[in-house]
């Protein structure tokens, strides 16, 4: 799973978000690491939605504006669940080998 | 600049999908302070590009089909490319020119056949061919062609000879075919002739008989002229080129056909399938012989030095037939499939189009 990929999911996570949600979404939780830019967020909703990872949960017209809202299905919530566990165990080893040949400093 | 005109580089279904949604993110983003800058717009077209590209996840068959469609139409690009590269060579003679031109180098008025031919390299050439009889003058052959506007860069004459049936010709009851000891030499002369003007190429030879009045075929003669383009600088570049578009189009096509069949029914899916793999069975042969002449134009050598040909007259019509069949069949698998059922959610929008589906 790519990193906007793993962003997106985890922003859906908490609450259903349209698009622009989920930019502001993203960019928190990476600490202003990762900016979606709109090509790269609707390429990846499409995808997610074609593999039934997230659903499209309403829609509203304000100002004659759409806002689609997207929300983590439940095998979205599984695979986002798989990742947060492969990244936690890699993240714990690494941290456990930086102990051990770094010391307790980093 | 509108945002909806950004959204050109997307498929129309995408479009119609994402369309608005884009749009009103690029909204926000402006009034939120981050007008979408050049950077961004650039980016969301290389995106839609990149779409086009994209096939549907989990359909294994939609790319072996996207690998197959760049195959085959990569060859008959291959081919396209190879025949516009030599639009750009020097133009040949009409037939009406060559005749009067083989007429004035022979002596011999009479029509000459004509053969439009095409080199293993797939440029053109055409041969005059004469026979009937006339003196032999090489200062008229050479004349003919200064006349003619070509630079003459050979003429060569040689004396040989020609076995004809012996005097009196084949008795009554006798086999058909003359025994070999039993022909008679007739003294012969033979002229050779090459030439050139501008990017044209002429090569020809000549075989007269200059004996033989006794045996009443003095003065016969047999001319083979061949007239042929040298190779243009265009063929071979285009020819790649022509091989790379064609490919980038049969996956684009492919991509937009199973993005069309991924919504249809489970059957009509299956049939869409079983066309498409006949369809790409048949162009097999098609294809493959495509493909041979790609690499015989690109291997030739360079400049034409002499046009040999590698197809007799016949050989065409088989690949023809199996091409029809094969298009037919992809384009009916394509259109027999309904078109891509409605975006996974609530509201989204359908396609504009009222009544009974159409499934072209």
């Amino acid at each position: 799973m790519q990193e906007p990929t793993f962003l997106i999911l985890t922003a859906l996570a908490a609450e259903p978000a349209h698009g622009y949600g989920v930019i502001r979404a993203v960019e928190q939780l990476s600490e202003g690491e990762v900016v979606l830019r709109p090509g790269t967020l609707y390429g990846a909703l499409d995808r997610l939605t074609e593999q039934g990872l997230v659903e499209v949960e309403r829609e509203e017209a304000v100002d004659g504006r759409l806002r689609r809202y997207y929300r983590l299905t439940d095998s979205g919530a599984a695979a986002l669940a798989a990742q947060v566990h492969r990244l936690r165990r890699n993240a714990d080893a690494a941290a456990a080998r930086l102990r051990l040949s770094f010391g307790g400093a980093r | 600049m509108s945002y909806r005109r950004l959204l050109w580089a997307y498929p129309r279904a995408y479009r119609q999908r994402h369309g608005a949604e884009i749009v009103t993110t690029l909204l926000d983003l402006a009034e939120a302070g981050r007008r979408p800058g050049l950077g961004l717009r650039a980016h969301l077209v290389l995106c839609g590009l990149r779409q086009r590209f994209r096939l549907p996840a989990r359909r294994p068959l939609a790319w072996v089909a996207a690998l197959l469609a760049a195959v085959a139409l990569g060859a008959f690009g291959a081919a396209a490319g190879t025949w516009l590269g030599w639009r750009t060579a020097a133009a040949i003679p009409s037939d009406g020119e060559l005749r009067a031109l083989n007429a004035a180098m022979t002596g011999m008025p009479a029509p000459a056949a004509v053969y439009r031919e095409r080199s293993a390299m797939k440029g053109p050439g055409v041969l005059v061919r004469a026979d009937g009889t006339s003196d032999y003058s090489a200062a008229r052959v050479r004349a003919a062609l200064l006349a003619d506007g070509w630079h003459i860069t050979a003429l060569e004459e040689s004396d040989s000879a020609t076995l004809a049936n012996p005097p009196g010709g084949r008795a009554e009851g006798t086999p058909a075919i003359v025994a070999f000891e039993n022909l008679v030499p007739v003294p012969t002369k033979t002229v050779r002739y090459t030439a050139r003007k501008g990017e044209l190429k002429l090569e020809g030879s000549g075989d007269i008989l200059v004996g033989g009045a006794e045996l009443g075929v003095a003065g016969q003669a047999r001319y083979g002229t061949e007239v042929w383009p040298e190779e243009a600088a265009a063929v071979r570049p285009s020819t790649v080129a022509g091989a790379v578009v064609g490919a980038i189009a049969g996956w684009l096509l492919a991509a937009a056909a199973a993005y069309r069949l991924r919504g249809g029914e489970r059957g009509r899916r299956r049939l869409a399938a079983v066309l498409a793999a006949a369809g790409f069975a048949a162009l097999a042969g098609p294809v493959s012989e495509l493909y041979r002449d790609a690499y015989q134009v690109l291997t030739y050598a360079h400049g034409s030095p002499y046009p040999y040909i590698v197809d007799g007259p016949d050989d065409g019509r088989v690949t023809l037939f199996c091409t029809i069949v094969g298009l037919l069949a992809i384009v009916t698998a394509v259109v027999a499939a309904r078109p891509a059922g409605e975006w996974p959610g609530p509201g989204a929008e359908r396609p504009a189009r009222e009544g009974p589906e159409v499934s072209a």
